[in-house]
């Protein structure tokens, strides 16, 4: 159980020498270096997640769907969308739709007719589906 | 001689490693805090030189129509080169190729002399890019004496089809046709400032957009002529 402990014979000649100052020297610039890159780290992380992209992917992803009228009560024929990402679907027959691979968070929702479009700011959780129910394109006078 | 292998002291290594995460580590903290180091640059410059070396306004993009509309592309309607101004006379878009190229992310877009004669208005594209189906996404600024008996308004476009105002500022009563007006738009991170004759008419803050080119559209019956078109980044 003790063979591996220093023995008396070992400090026969003397205890050993303190370590010289040059190594301790070493030994505070690499714990400096040591420190520094961990808080570098941290910064790194923090800025990416400060970026769009590197918050989408900590964020995670999620689904929406809904069904879209018209202001007469028909089902809608058009787009819909995630504003900024290449999530974009049609409309069914009956107006439904759902698009897959959402990135969570707060998110711009665009239904697009012919000549004009909504925008509905949606909250999308992580793993789960938003559902929206009934939506109501609504046709402004456009210029 | 003694090698320089058995040498006492810090490694070169470590010097490195070390000057180079504080620098690191540093322009990591300034960007988490919001200063931009351009900023700090310009601040530092100031207080060495005496003299504001970043102030000075340097047109990144600028036409005065002379040479006809060449460095624009038409998007659609009959935007014309006439008598040293770009004219439009009903429905049209056109696109400053110059910006387009550069795609740059804060700027302020000028538009002086721009006389509406006739008709409900004419905008001011900004952050404007093309998706790879040739449809444009951006805003505009608009100059609408048709919406509501009139207002300022800031509209977003998606896939070439324009929203409904995300910002108004009505404006009846408004002097639209009496003389030509100097237009300009800041656009600062998410935030926008729309000026006319260098005084503010409408604010908005929006994020879908961060850097794009800018343009010119009318529609209706609307006549407007425009003199010069620059913009600047600061």
């Amino acid at each position: 159980m003790f063979e591996k402990d220093p023995s008396l014979e070992n400090f026969q000649d003397g205890l050993p020498d303190l370590p010289s100052d040059n190594e301790a020297g070493k030994r505070r610039m690499r714990l400096l270096i040591s420190v520094l890159a961990v808080s570098v780290l941290f910064l790194g992380f923090f800025s990416l997640l400060n970026t769009t992209s590197g918050a989408r992917i900590v964020a995670g992803k999620g689904a929406v769907e809904g069904v879209v009228l018209t202001s007469s009560g028909a089902p809608f024929q058009g787009e819909v969308l995630i504003l900024g990402s290449d999530q974009t679907v049609r409309t069914n027959a009956d107006g439904s739709f759902r698009l897959e691979n959402v990135p969570a968070g707060e998110q711009s929702l665009i239904i697009l007719a012919e000549n004009g479009g909504n925008e509905i700011r949606v909250f999308i959780s992580r793993g789960e589906t938003s559902q929206l129910g009934m939506i109501r394109f609504v046709e402004t006078a456009m210029p | 001689m003694k090698s320089m292998r058995y040498s006492k002291g810090q490694g070169l290594v470590e010097y490195v490693l070390l000057i180079g995460l504080l620098v690191v580590g540093t322009a990591l903290a300034l960007q988490l805090s919001g200063v931009r180091l351009s900023d700090v640059y310009c601040r530092t410059a100031r207080i060495f030189s005496g003299e504001d070396v970043c102030a000075a306004v340097k047109y990144a993009c600028e036409d005065n129509f002379d040479a006809g509309l060449d460095g624009w592309t038409k998007g659609q309607g009959a935007w014309q080169s006439k008598d040293g101004s770009a004219c439009a006379s009903g429905v049209g878009m056109i696109f400053d190729k110059c910006s387009a190229d550069l795609k740059p992310k804060d700027y302020t877009v000028q538009v002086s002399g721009a006389h509406l004669t006739k008709g409900n208005g004419y905008g001011v594209f900004f952050r404007t890019t093309l998706n790879d189906k040739g449809q444009f996404n951006g805003y505009t600024f608009q100059y609408d004496p048709g919406y509501g008996g009139g207002a300022f308004i800031f509209r977003k476009w998606v896939n070439g089809r324009e929203l409904p105002p995300f910002a108004v500022a009505p404006a009846k009563g408004y002097n639209w046709y009496g003389a030509p007006k100097d237009v300009a738009v800041s656009v600062q991170g998410n935030q926008f400032t729309a000026y006319i004759d260098g005084v503010p008419v409408l604010t908005a803050s929006d994020s879908s957009y961060t850097q794009g080119g800018t343009g010119l559209r009318s529609w209706d019956s609307s006549q407007v002529c425009v003199d010069n078109f620059g913009i600047s980044i600061p």
